[in-house]
């Protein structure tokens, strides 16, 4: 044997010792490494350039902080230490608090506070951020902010608008021309824990931890979340250990992890963390484009007709029917207040559309195809309805077409969701039953005169009790006129590979700031 | 040749009117509105009737559509394809990224394509009806019936799951393309082995290949020489047609594989309703297939110098 062979040999043997001894020390010990980076799949691109509107709500939940937050249903202080109502009702005035700053070191002032809700008023963003009532905004001094308002604020509900994730105040340096927030939004400086060091439109976003960030330091040194647009190619990711985590994007739509998916990745060992939120998928009637669904007993008809149980069925079980009351027990003043009159009676229904008059009744059902789950919902309910003699004609149709056509008057019921999460509890109650906010667009559910000022007493009153009771009056006004069909209590689903630790849900939002990884 | 080039050319001035004309027209036509969904997006709900208003009266969608296709059209010639009405980005930018990515993808799939289906269709028809021929036909039905997609799954499972080896998606190293590239490769390959397999076989019955058998011809110098140079016409016209895997129909794939390309570019735009990307796109991919298409009858006419394309129609005199 020559001696370069013999080297050779050595060199080979010695490489393979290093290796062995590697891992076992690996097993040895114990059997998992900290990771410093999460990898997240997300079912949407992030958005973080914006032209006219503002970014993702997954950038608003890591790298955001808003003037306030909701918590239990509560408005709680977050960039602002307080409040106050003044004006006879007509002004809300926040004090900043003092030493803050943004992720690119700009300190933060109520000057920069104001460049979002300048933006949000100058574009008419008004969905959910409750700006259009404000007629003005002021700056008396580096850390006051005040909002005057056109007819009086809308009270509580109004204040609870400024934890909306349009409401995320972003720093100066953010937009095209600094300080000018009608330009465009080019990067993303904030307040959160997380800032963005990367982003690459439709493909990823990567957080690093913002140095400048007040509260308790995130744990992780990196999180890099992937746009995956199909649904099964980020199950198929976790299940290849190319992403760590898979989150969903719940606010309606399709970016979700379908819910009869979820047993499988548990059995695989993923865990699957979920969280019961106050937002409830219901059928809404189109009693705006056509007069049948004005006769409260057809409306009962359907409430009558549908076994609730059945659709948890249909998704593993993984979602809770709404039999009991309109929204779940996770959110305030629901189900000890809102029971609802309606259990699965098909002999009933039967009898109700016989005093209709309506014979052969074929109302027609807008779906949209992008989301599956939705689709399957559809079908089961198609033939859960004959059994009471209604025949649902499905409109299967894509989400542009299905956005569309429900602005029409050729159709009967789709299925759409009221509530939201946390921060949203009050302004898509209001949004969804009052057809004067900017909200309601074309399809709310059914509402009266009664409904209108039932959800005003609920969402308007700064105090807890006055609200309380307006809930309670809101519930039995949507049940006394079986405004719509409550069909399963809506939740968020994470799923994570075994060894990832602490994500929490702050309310409906699930966090990273205190997040290990071993693996 | 250069004559026939330059009028190639300028048949590209109305292709490029008609569709970008059709395309507008099918968009003007489609019973969604871009105000409508775009600003749900921009909103995260529905629109009111006045944010409807404004967007169309600031974007010029208020005019009739003969002028709006005639201001876009002005400002194309100029080479501003202008910006996307969800992000405001460049469509030129966007069109370009996402072009690269296609081109990737599409080049590499394709040369796996023919460096699996070559070999063996050749093979095959060479020795047609043996059992090589019979698996080979087998294997290409087979593959013919399994959409690219499910093919894609199914590596994944395999590559990412099982053997923990390649990457199930992404494109941000070299790695990430291989899995796409094999399921679009392999899925191109299965109608390719039984193309060349057709074609070798037809050219093999014709007089000059028995004249250069009796002449003593061995069979490997039959095939290099004469077979395989003019079977090779109709297989580089099909590999052109499967150019729209480039610029379109590779959707389902770049999808699962979260691969930015012009399938996955094309499909945001249309499900968007977003104007200008949709027209930068049809006006870019006619451009493309124009210029592809000439450069495949260059190819034919180099493999086939009997092609003569001074005549109406590129007929074949020979």
């Amino acid at each position: 044997m020559n001696s370069k062979l013999k080297k050779l040999l050595c060199f080979g043997m010695a490489a393979l010792m290093l290796v062995g001894s590697v891992g076992c020390s690996n097993v040895g010990a114990s059997g998992k490494t900290n990771q410093t980076e999460l990898k997240v799949a997300y079912g949407k691109d992030t958005n973080v350039i914006s032209e006219k509107g503002n970014p993702d709500m997954l950038v608003a939940i890591f790298a955001g902080e808003r003037l306030v937050e909701v918590v239990n249903g509560e408005v709680v202080p977050s960039i602002a230490e307080s409040w106050e109502v003044k004006n006879d009702g007509s002004c809300i005035s926040f004090k900043i608090k003092k030493g803050l700053k943004f992720s690119d070191g700009t300190d933060l002032t109520a000057k920069e506070v104001r460049l979002i809700f300048d933006r949000n008023i100058a574009l008419k963003s008004f969905q959910w951020t409750e700006m259009d009532r404000v007629e003005k905004i002021e700056v008396p001094d580096d850390y006051t902010i005040n909002f005057y308002y056109k007819d009086g604020m809308d009270g509580y509900i109004a204040l609870a608008g400024f934890a909306e994730y349009g409401n995320t105040i972003i720093g100066s340096n953010s937009f095209q021309t600094p300080g000018d927030p009608t330009t465009p939004i080019v990067k993303y400086t904030s307040l959160g824990a997380w800032k963005i060091s990367e982003y690459v439109k439709d493909q990823y976003t990567t957080f690093v931890p913002n140095e400048n960030y007040k509260g308790d330091a995130v744990k992780l040194e990196k999180i890099t979340v992937n746009t995956i647009t199909d649904d099964e190619a980020r199950v198929l990711a976790i299940q290849s250990g190319d992403v760590d985590v898979i989150v969903d994007y719940y606010h309606g739509g399709s970016a979700y992890t379908p819910r009869n998916l979820l047993s499988t990745l548990k059995e695989g060992g993923v865990q699957v963390l979920k969280q019961e939120m106050p937002m409830t998928t219901v059928l809404a009637f189109n009693y705006t484009n056509n007069d049948n669904w004005k006769n409260i007993k057809l409306r009962q008809v359907m409430n009558y007709a549908i076994n609730k149980d059945e659709i948890a069925g249909l998704f593993d079980g993984w979602i809770t029917p709404a039999n009991d009351a309109y929204f779940s027990d996770c959110s305030p003043f629901t189900t000890s207040l809102g029971v609802q009159s309606y259990k699965y009676d098909p002999e009933k229904a039967k009898q109700l559309l016989a005093e209709c008059g309506l014979t052969g009744f074929s109302p027609k059902m807008l779906v949209n195809s992008d989301n599956t789950d939705e689709v399957k919902m559809a079908e089961l309910l198609k033939s859960m309805l004959l059994e009471s003699g209604i025949n649902l004609q499905l409109e299967v149709m894509d989400a542009t077409k299905y956005a569309d056509a429900k602005k029409g008057a050729d159709w009967d019921v789709t299925s759409y969701y009221i509530g939201g999460p946390e921060r949203r509890i009050y302004s898509r109650n209001e949004g969804r039953f009052d057809p004067s906010t900017p909200e309601f667009g074309a399809s709310g559910c059914y509402t009266s005169e009664t409904i209108v000022s039932a959800v005003q007493k609920a969402v308007d009153p700064f105090d807890v009790n006055e609200r309380k009771a307006g809930f309670k009056e809101f519930y039995a006004a949507i049940d006394a006129e079986a405004a719509c069909v409550p069909l399963y209590y809506n939740a968020v689903f994470v799923v994570a590979k075994d060894g990832v630790e602490g994500i929490k849900f702050i309310g409906t939002e699930p966090t990273f700031d205190n997040v290990t990884y071993k693996k | 040749m250069i004559r026939y080039i330059f009028r190639r050319l300028l048949y590209l001035i109305p292709v490029l009117i008609l569709t970008s004309f059709l395309a507008y027209m099918l968009v003007y036509l489609s019973p969604s509105s871009p105000a409508q969904i775009i600003l749900q997006s921009r909103y995260s709900g529905d629109p009111t009737q006045e944010q409807i208003n404004d967007f169309n009266q600031e974007y010029g969608f208020d005019q009739p559509i003969l002028i709006q296709y005639a201001s876009w059209l002005k400002n194309a010639v100029r080479g501003d394809l202008g910006k996307s009405l969800s992000d405001g980005s460049e469509v030129l930018d966007d069109f370009i990224y996402s072009f690269k990515a296609s081109a990737e993808l599409y080049f590499s799939s394709q040369l796996l394509a023919l460096i699996i289906a070559l070999p063996i269709g050749v093979y095959s028809a060479f020795k047609a009806n043996s059992i090589f021929d019979r698996i080979s036909r087998a294997y290409s039905l087979v593959g013919m019936s399994i959409p690219d997609f499910w093919l894609g799954m199914l590596l994944v499972y395999v590559f990412s799951i099982v053997l923990n080896l390649l990457p199930s998606f992404g494109y941000t190293s070299p790695q990430n393309i291989i899995l796409p590239m094999l399921a679009l490769g392999l899925s191109s390959s299965f109608s390719l082995i039984r193309l060349v397999r057709t074609s070798v076989l037809e050219v093999l019955h014709l007089n000059y290949i028995r004249t250069a058998r009796s002449k003593g011809l061995s069979e490997g110098q039959i095939m290099m020489k004469h077979a395989l140079r003019n079977a090779l016409i109709p297989i580089v016209t099909v590999v052109g047609i499967h150019l729209t895997h480039f610029i379109g129909g590779a959707v389902a794939v770049e999808t699962m594989f979260a691969w930015p390309g012009l399938g996955n570019f094309f499909a945001k735009a249309a499900g968007n309703q977003d104007i200008p990307v949709i027209q930068g796109f049809v006006l870019l991919s006619a451009v493309f297939f124009i210029f592809a298409n000439l450069i495949i009858d260059i190819i034919c006419k180099q493999l086939d110098p009997r092609i003569d394309y001074q005549n109406e129609g590129g007929k074949n005199n020979g």
